[in-house]
């Protein structure tokens, strides 16, 4: 896991190198209007006026989502029977959202197409690409709001009565991601039409285009007569002796049939797929160069914004921005700095030395110091209903303790047990001065990030249990937080604990 | 040659527009009264306004010929614009609002031939109009150095009398098969044929009289 990147200040910018040439495009193009229900003549007919490649920006936005849902599901057997299941959700996936990052007009591109890997760095002027609109921070925030619809949309799959939920959103990474397409402008008729080919895979993604005429009056005559038909028939058989067979509820109905049927068939026929208009003053407006407009500062945070130059509140050296909201070390003093968009705070911090055993253990080998964030913090639950609940002796995490959240760059499914054991069983080590020079490993988990994985950790926790949870309310409180370098000895990919 | 570097990338060149505002609107009127517009419809013509869109000028010596190309500095999906031969020298730009330029000249080489002679960034003026017809605002582009109309975003004149087709269908058979109701089941077979000639005319019913006719002053 790594953190999120900056929204404001620079943007990791990728792109996907075009795979598919003219030629190959140009045939992909010409398939595409031999099939469904264009007009006729399309393929001889055609003039095509312009064709090119061109990369279209895309806003991506990665992170982990995680979750904690309880609640029950019921239903009614044929005896009346009334049963309810009971469910507990965890979620704890990637969820990826994209957005095009460009006005495509009419040609209805709104998601990036491809998946992830095989993308290089992007270099702008190199290649000819529509240029990205917009606030990234916009684009980062709206990223979130999906990401959590994505993740809540998840949880509700199976529970129809949610009684508990929790959601947190872990940010990885946000990008911009140019994806190639080929652009074929042609004219056809009196008609001006595009098609969008995505020039990595050759499949042709969007665009518009004459749609056969006479496929369209024949599909229309067919509905207006079936709906004249199923009209014409059931207003008859009021005024006949013998309808008295047919019910009359049966009548209105196929009366209803009739005429929504023309109504349905009207507007889906008459407008097809070829009359798009789209354009509005706001469009020309957008013709202009997009400006990447930065983060608009609240009246409250320009007063409290002392300086744009971050420094050091240890030594006072002036620090050079980082990317993004990172935990790193002071060049001048070796402070340990929580660094955000708008200031550094110190994060004390202390490196734990191996214990007795594991000395005794790996005598030649050193061991490689792992960074921890470690809270203190009070956990109160005030309301809790778990069904089929078993005493397996697991302890409880609740009260006042020490939670620990692995900060270094380490897959989760690897650090999250540490977490649980370090949490459960607080580790009592001795430490070294704090001026020691180590080699600790860097930091990628800054501490807002921290805090919510711990609360997840107690969520996750409790919800691993034996048991269905299904309420659960609690006051969590966190004192104070720091940085803890653990000892680990890395033994053929595994690693083993030093206290 | 240019300087390469994107951060280096000034239009410095413009090619002076031509036609004024109330030449484009006249020229966008004449072209939705050709193309778009039919008996009786009206539209409103909006808001213009004047763009410079940044192009790389090459000029290249092929044979006894020199020629002039300009290819767009900017990443657009606009139609038509890919390629732009202009009619007259570039003069200094002034204060005129150009796009910002976003690739590099030797984007265009591979597409390119001749013997190099020259290249620069010069800032091509286009009119934007809109235009509101029936419910949709629409868009025109014309080029304000030749007065070229370069349609974008516009409504299809649809060539079917859709209202025909819905009422030739629909009365009808509607009557047909009340009576084969009422009187004899023999009008469901007139209601079938009926709807196979309609078929088979669909193709006829699909065309629409083009032509148009033609005013007193032979406009």
């Amino acid at each position: 896991m790594v953190l999120e990147r900056s929204t404001e200040d620079r943007i990791a910018e990728v792109m996907y190198p075009a795979k598919i040439t003219k030629g190959v495009a140009d045939r992909r193009f010409r398939i595409w209007l031999s099939k469904g229900i264009k007009a006729l003549d399309l393929t001889d007919s055609l003039t095509i006026t312009e064709s090119y490649l061109i990369y279209l920006p895309f806003w991506r936005f990665t992170a982990q989502g995680l979750a904690v849902a309880c609640g029950h599901s019921g239903y009614t057997e044929r005896s009346g029977n009334k049963l309810r299941n009971e469910y507990e959700e965890l979620v704890n996936e990637e969820y990826t959202w994209t957005k095009c990052a460009c006005d495509t007009g009419q040609y209805g591109i709104k998601e990036l197409w491809l998946e992830k890997g095989g993308e290089v760095p992007y270099t702008p002027g190199n290649v000819a690409a529509m240029d990205a609109e917009g606030s990234a921070f916009d684009a980062n925030e709206d990223g979130k709001k999906a990401i959590r619809g994505m993740v809540k949309a998840d949880l509700a799959k199976r529970i129809e009565t949610v009684t508990f939920e929790k959601y947190f959103i872990i940010p990885k990474v946000f990008e911009l991601v140019y994806a190639p397409v080929w652009i074929f402008h042609f004219t056809y008729d009196t008609g001006h039409f595009t098609a969008v080919i995505d020039a990595v895979k050759g499949d042709v993604i969007g665009g518009t285009s004459p749609m056969n005429l006479t496929a369209r009056t024949r599909l229309m005559i067919l509905s207006f007569v079936a709906g004249a038909a199923m009209t014409g028939i059931s207003i008859a058989l009021i005024f006949t002796p013998w309808a008295a067979i047919v019910s009359d509820v049966i009548q209105v109905i196929v009366f209803l049939c009739g005429i929504a049927l023309c109504m349905v068939a009207y507007p889906a026929f008459k407008e097809g797929k070829t009359v798009t208009t789209s354009g509005t003053m706001a469009d020309i407006a957008r013709m202009r160069p997009p400006a990447r407009v930065q983060k608009k500062l609240t009246d409250q945070e320009v007063l409290h914004r002392n300086s744009t130059v971050l420094q050091c509140p240890a030594c006072g050296s002036q620090l050079e921005r980082p990317w993004g909201e990172v935990v790193a070390r002071c060049e001048s003093c070796g402070a340990l700095l929580d660094i955000t968009a708008d200031e550094a705070d110190m994060v004390p911090y202390s490196i734990a030395k191996p214990n007795f055993l594991s000395n005794t253990a790996m005598p030649c080998q050193s061991p490689e110091f792992i960074p921890f964030w470690r809270f203190t913090c009070d956990i109160q639950v005030k309301d809790y209903l778990c069904t089929g609940k078993t005493d397996t002796g697991l302890p409880d995490i609740q009260g006042k303790r020490d939670y620990y959240i692995c900060a270094a760059d380490i897959p989760r499914y690897i650090a999250e047990p540490w977490e649980v054991n370090l949490t459960i069983r607080n580790p009592e080590c001795e430490y070294f001065e704090n001026n020691a020079k180590l080699d600790t490993r860097p930091i990628y988990i800054n501490q807002k990030t921290a805090r919510e994985l711990t609360e997840f950790l107690f969520l996750r926790y409790e919800t691993e249990k034996p048991g269905i949870l299904q309420v659960l309310r609690y006051d969590f409180t966190i004192s104070s937080a720091e940085i803890v370098y653990l000892p680990y000895y890395k033994e053929e990919g595994s690693y083993i604990p030093g206290v | 040659m240019a300087d390469n570097s994107p951060q280096s990338l000034i239009v410095k060149k413009i090619q002076r527009p031509r036609v004024n505002e109330n030449e484009a609107k006249f020229l966008t009127e004449v072209w939705l009264e050709k193309n778009i517009l039919k008996k009786k419809e009206t539209f409103r013509i909006g808001k213009a306004v004047l763009v410079y869109y940044p192009f790389w000028r090459y000029v290249r010596e092929d044979g006894p010929e020199t020629q002039i190309i300009c290819k767009p500095a900017f990443g657009t999906i606009l139609s038509d614009i890919q390629t732009l031969t202009p009619r007259n020298e570039p003069t200094d730009a002034g204060d005129e609002e150009i796009l910002t330029p976003t690739i590099n000249a030797s984007y265009y080489y591979p597409e390119l031939y001749g013997l190099p002679r020259g290249e620069m960034l010069v800032g091509i003026p286009f009119w934007l109009i809109s235009y509101k017809y029936k419910n949709s605002v629409c868009m025109l582009k014309i080029d304000a150095e030749s007065g070229k109309v370069i349609p974008e975003w516009h409504p299809f004149k649809d060539p079917v009398n859709w209202k025909k087709i819905a009422l030739l269908a629909f009365i009808p058979t509607f009557i047909i098969c009340a009576l084969a109701v009422l009187i004899h089941p023999i009008f469901y077979a007139v209601a079938a044929v009926y709807l196979l000639v309609l078929l088979w005319h669909s193709k006829m019913l699909a065309i629409l009289n083009t032509k148009r006719e033609e005013g007193i002053d032979g406009s």
